[in-house]
């Protein structure tokens, strides 16, 4: 296990059983290593945003062990982009960005400042003093992004962040994505339900089952760079038909039906 | 070109106009009423009769109208104050709202009436009589929408605070007071009519020795003095409406621009 450095997430036989009975997550294990973009794609209800969940500490595991970095007084080591853009409507964009500063207790100026950086590394600049209402959905998504940036977190979690945009503005952001992992060298755990997206930004695909969720399968593509020309080219094609496969494999492993 | 001017506020003139309509509606049929003599002067005086009567002694009324907007607007800040306190409290936890809920739920369905006698008997001053009756009249709604505004607060909203570590007064003055203002702004104005029909009401039942308008007004119809009683009931009214019409600012305040409720009325153009 001696690695040129230590995995930032790890998790090892980690499973969750609701107090329903319903088993959402069963024996997974999980690592990503500093800088990695890891892709975890899988049906609806795969169990896939518990695990999320679970790294983010928003949930704790009825079994096994989770190793992530957590919040505590003056650091916030992990960034959160829901499926949803989930900015306060009654806050300026400047100010939905400087959120977790605040919180960490930054003076008004300084986080200011700091949030104007980040809506500028999301090519947001001039929507700053625009209220959510005013932006479109993409916007809101970027200053969704910028927030979880904004306090140089070594983890960035995204839960199916742009399921809900159209084909070019998810483009844009998977590459904007990219770009800014370049630049800031965050990990990533990336949640997604679709193959394409995870075949064009994850260094490494973890295919899901569902009901209980666990890994059935994993695809390392290598490191993943800012390239849209990589969708007209084979190999991307031969990536997308592999997880396809990998999940129409990955069903037929499920303990029961998927529900409708 | 010709549209352009027209276009700018869409929404405020039209209301402005029905509220005129309605007013001077009002008056045109109470004067015919009067002029026609359906009714004896004795018993509907006409609007004339009862100008006149303001007219010959405004300073009385004035000085009656302040004392029940006084009494009014001193219970409605504390029902505001402590109906938000409240509500905020009882949001801490399920235990607390099963605690602060069943008193509150009890006083609701309770006629302030019925409470009159009792607060005269163990408040000290009218002033504090007439705040207090109409307090518990106008506290409930404030409790209630802070209540439920808390409880609206996106979830995922809360997890990104509780992800980041935020502090409690933090949660509670950035994200769930800052949320439940729409709920809020909305009780304010039903507060405020309550907080008036609460004062008006204790008036008649504990306090109408004080002299505020309800006491010129039950003064007045035990004189047969209808143009007074009039002037009262008119004075009442008008008290009303301005509260609302300032409560209703506020609330606007308090949620321009990014409310829904406050981006429907057309006022807020939305950059595309």
């Amino acid at each position: 296990m001696t690695r040129a450095a230590a995995p930032v997430v790890s998790l090892a036989g980690v499973g969750k059983t609701w107090p329903s009975g319903v088993q959402a997550l069963r024996d997974v294990d999980l690592e990503a290593r500093p800088g990695e973009l890891v892709g975890l794609l899988g049906p609806s209800g795969c169990g896939k945003s518990t695990l999320l969940r679970i790294v983010a500490g928003l949930e704790t595991p009825t079994t096994g062990q989770v190793r992530a970095p957590h919040a505590e007084p003056g650091r916030q080591p992990v960034g959160f982009v829901f499926q949803e853009a989930t900015l306060m409507p009654w806050a300026r964009a400047l100010d939905n960005v400087a959120l977790p500063l605040r919180l960490a207790g930054m003076g008004t100026r300084e986080r200011r400042e700091r949030a104007g950086e980040a809506l500028a590394a999301v090519g947001l600049s001039h929507a700053a003093e625009n209220f959510p209402h005013e932006l479109s959905g993409g916007m809101k998504m970027r200053v969704s992004i910028a927030r979880a940036l904004v306090g140089s977190p070594e983890l960035l979690l995204l839960d199916e962040p742009f399921a809900a945009l159209d084909e070019m503005a998810r483009f844009q952001l998977n590459d904007l994505l990219l770009s800014l992992r370049e630049e800031k060298g965050f990990t990533t755990l990336f949640v997604t339900h679709s193959v394409f997206e995870a075949a064009y930004l994850c260094d490494r695909a973890l295919v899901m089952t569902a009901m209980p969720g666990t890994i059935a399968a994993e695809h390392d593509f290598g490191r993943a760079r800012p390239d849209p020309a990589l969708r007209e080219t084979s190999a991307y094609l031969d990536r997308t038909s592999m997880l396809s496969a990998s999940l129409r494999h990955a069903a037929t492993l499920s303990g029961e039906p998927a529900a409708p | 070109m010709s549209t352009e001017p027209s276009q700018k506020k869409p929404s405020a003139r039209p209301g402005a106009l029905i509220s005129l309509a309605y007013g001077a509606g009002v008056l045109a049929l109470w004067f015919a009423v009067t002029q026609a003599e359906l009714l004896p002067a004795y018993l509907l005086p006409s609007p004339m009769a009862v100008l006149e009567r303001f007219w010959k002694a405004p300073s009385g009324f004035l000085h009656a109208a302040w004392l029940t907007m006084r009494t009014a607007l001193a219970a409605l800040f504390a029902a505001v104050l402590g109906g938000v306190a409240l509500g905020a409290v009882a949001t801490r936890s399920p235990l607390l709202e099963r605690i602060v809920y069943p008193p509150l739920a009890a006083l609701q369905v309770t006629p302030v009436i019925v409470l009159a006698p009792l607060v005269v008997i163990f408040v000290p001053t009218s002033f504090l009589q007439g705040v207090l009756l109409a307090f518990l009249v106008a506290f409930f709604p404030m409790v209630t929408a802070t209540i439920s505004g808390i409880r609206s607060v996106d979830p995922r909203l809360a997890d990104l605070f509780r992800l980041y570590g935020a502090s409690g007064h933090k949660r509670l003055w950035l994200l769930e007071l800052a949320h439940a203002r729409g709920e809020i702004a909305g009780a304010l104005r039903v507060a405020g009519g309550l907080s008036l029909i609460g004062a008006v009401v204790a008036e008649f039942a504990a306090t109408s020795h004080a002299g505020g308008l309800a006491a010129r007004l039950y003064e007045a119809t035990y004189r047969l003095d209808m143009a007074s009683a009039f002037t009262a009931l008119l004075l009442v009214i008008v008290l009303g409406l301005f509260l609302q019409l300032v409560l209703g600012m506020a609330g606007r305040l308090l949620l321009s621009p990014w409310h829904p409720s406050v981006r429907a009325s057309g006022t807020v153009i939305t950059p595309s």
